[in-house]
């Protein structure tokens, strides 16, 4: 089977089967460290899969700093250290680089963290792979295991404007440096931290999101459309170029987190965590593809 | 007094080209560029400033502006005539829209300017009132001197510099105050006589040469006040750093622009707003008088970490390594 039939998903759980081993996803690898967990995360991203080959490099280079972040962000972690590593072909400007270690640079500085350093190396195509190291109290750390029949399910800001932006692109009518605008959620992820039950970005859209939640969970998220809170400029480009909702939130771009608590911590309600079945065939699943399909 | 230029490329017919600034001057024999300092002298290309002093005194380094650049101090202030500028609106036109005839000067050597600083209990040098830039040869030659002694070096400019000269320059200012006078093309040309694009790629580059970076807009009403030119000069900002100190000044009658009256308040609260909403974290507004505005408080938890009031600065949150003393953020300040 080719990749390409695969999908990301499968083909991760084929790599953890090659291993042997079985593993709880996270957004983060997590690493016993006395009082702490040790947070690691990689994350790659490429010309023609996350942007087009005449991308401002600045915004990319905040970007592919952020995305990495995020995924410390939804553990509840401090991020601390950053690593990059940057495939160029040979004849990128060497601006083109300099700009992009400018907005990984911005990114980094506004949480404190530091850039340790990372690979250069000469490719057909521009792609970075990102590594971050950070850091949570034992106590404090969220997972994405662990919700509770009754609990609420929130999100952390309104959703769909990166989603709504690339939209927008495509149709000839905006930049595409809207879409890369990202915040990784490092401030709300700490607070969260201890209180909520469960949580993780939204880097692959909220329906892959609560796919993800569902099936490490064993139980079913029931979620009302109506609730999900929508950027203004996503509901105009639903509206203008005849987008569905489900285009939105299968989109992904958000970089929010989700999570699941006994009571709202912060954000926006979404739906209920219910009893369900394993995989996808849950009652919370049902409601949601039933919804979906009508929009 | 008159010495032989850096920064200039011969062309024929005795013209030479001036490379100090992004004017480029194309200068014919006997011909003086747009700064009115630097000549072609048959065929070579003279500054014609070299020492000549306008005005020398020690100002608290906080009216430079620098909040986050050894906050407190006392730093000895030295200028020169000219400016490779023609802002309407400038509020040091005396000596900066006059050249060396300018009778009120006197000429020192390099080394007495880094003794009277000394003289006067300075720990640095700030190069300022007029545009440095313009006196580019013996700005060098003092910072190099003071450096050596173990002093600091300020530069506060315009940003009007070829990257050329700013290389040379950056390795021996220790911090800058760069003006964006407004965040369109359009001001530039029609209110200064220059670009936008140079000013924010020499910001950039001081930045990336790891000095310590401080940034002026001056928001002048109907010119370059609009909320989205803010954002957007905001949003530049940040994707530099958003660790960059910046100072929204009001705006006063003065010089040629005299046609509008000062910058309400209002409008200098709400670029606050918006550059904070933006995300950056040490805003401060200029002109106002209010101390809440003036003073400096942690990006993290909100400690107030250095009170000023007018000309009074006060640290009364930092740690000793300039950290908040509540939350432990590190703070992008030299102490």
């Amino acid at each position: 089977m080719k990749l390409e039939e695969l999908g990301e998903r499968r083909a991760i759980d084929m790599i953890w089967d090659a291993i042997g081993k079985k593993v709880d996803y996270d957004d983060c690898a997590v690493i016993d460290d006395g009082k702490h967990y040790l947070l690691l995360t990689t994350d790659y991203v490429g010309e023609e899969t996350h942007f087009p080959g005449n991308v401002n490099p600045r915004a990319l280079g905040r970007f592919i700093a952020a995305v990495n972040l995020s995924d410390i962000a939804a553990m509840g972690g401090t991020p601390e250290f950053f690593m990059l590593s940057s495939f160029m072909p040979g004849d990128t400007h060497f601006d083109f680089a300099k700009e992009l270690i400018t907005g990984m640079r911005s990114m980094l500085e506004r949480y404190d963290v530091e850039y340790l350093g990372g690979d250069f190396k000469k490719a057909k195509m521009i792609g970075f792979s990102g590594f971050a190291v950070g850091r949570v109290l034992k106590e404090n750390i969220l997972r994405r295991r662990g919700a509770k029949v009754g609990d609420g399910i929130f999100v952390t800001a309104p959703m769909g404007k990166n989603a709504a932006s690339y939209y927008l692109w495509k149709a000839g009518l905006g930049d595409f440096e809207p879409v890369l605008k990202v915040e990784p959620r490092v401030r709300e992820g700490k607070e969260l931290a201890g209180k909520a039950h469960t949580c993780m970005d939204t880097s692959d859209g909220l329906i892959a999101s609560m796919f993800q939640m569902q099936k490490i969970n064993n139980l079913g998220f029931s979620i009302d459309l109506d609730s999900v809170p929508l950027h203004p400029l996503a509901i105009e480009v639903m509206e203008d170029l005849k987008i569905s909702l489900k285009d939105i939130l299968n989109f992904g771009g958000d970089y929010e987190l989700v999570y699941t608590a006994s009571s709202k911590i912060l954000g926006y309600e979404i739906g209920e965590v219910v009893e369900g079945k394993i995989d996808y065939g849950g009652k919370g699943y049902e409601s949601f593809g039933k919804v979906l399909d009508q929009t | 007094m008159k010495a032989l230029a850096r920064y200039w490329t011969k062309l024929d017919k005795k013209k030479v080209r001036c490379e100090l600034c992004p004017h480029r001057c194309i200068l014919d024999d006997g011909q003086v560029g747009i700064c009115r300092v630097r000549k072609n002298i048959g065929g070579k290309l003279y500054t014609l400033n070299y020492g000549t002093v306008s005005s020398m005194a020690v100002d608290p380094i906080e009216k430079k502006p620098l909040f986050h650049f050894k906050p407190g101090s006392r730093i000895f202030s030295v200028s020169t005539v000219g400016c490779n500028l023609r802002c309407k609106h400038c509020q040091n036109w005396e000596i900066s829209q006059v050249g060396p005839e300018y009778p009120y000067t006197r000429d020192f050597k390099a080394s007495d300017i880094v003794k009277i600083a000394e003289e006067h209990g300075s720990e640095g040098i700030a190069f300022t009132y007029n545009e440095p830039t313009i006196w580019h040869e013996f700005s060098v030659e003092v910072a190099k001197i003071a450096k050596k002694k173990g002093m600091y070096n300020v530069y506060v400019t315009n940003g009007y510099i070829q990257e050329e000269p700013l290389r040379e320059l950056v390795n021996y200012i220790d911090a800058f105050n760069i003006d964006i006078k407004a965040f369109t093309n359009e001001f530039y040309i029609k209110i200064t006589g220059g670009t936008l694009q140079p000013v924010l790629r020499t910001a950039e580059f001081v930045h990336r040469a790891g000095k310590h970076l401080e940034l002026t807009y001056l928001i002048i009403p109907r010119l370059n006040d609009d909320p989205g030119e803010i954002r957007k000069f905001a949003e530049w900002v940040n994707s530099i750093s958003p660790k960059i100190p910046v100072h929204f000044s009001r705006f006063y009658p003065t010089y040629k622009l005299t046609d509008r009256k000062e910058t309400p308040l209002k409008t200098v609260h709400n670029a606050y707003k918006i550059a904070k909403d933006v995300g950056l974290e040490y805003v401060y507004l200029g002109n106002t008088w209010e101390p809440e505005y003036e003073s400096t408080y942690c990006p993290n938890c909100g400690n107030l970490l250095i009170k000023r009031e007018f000309y009074n600065t006060e640290i009364t949150g930092l740690t000793s390594d300039g950290r908040c003393n509540n939350c432990g953020k590190k703070i992008n300040i030299v102490l």
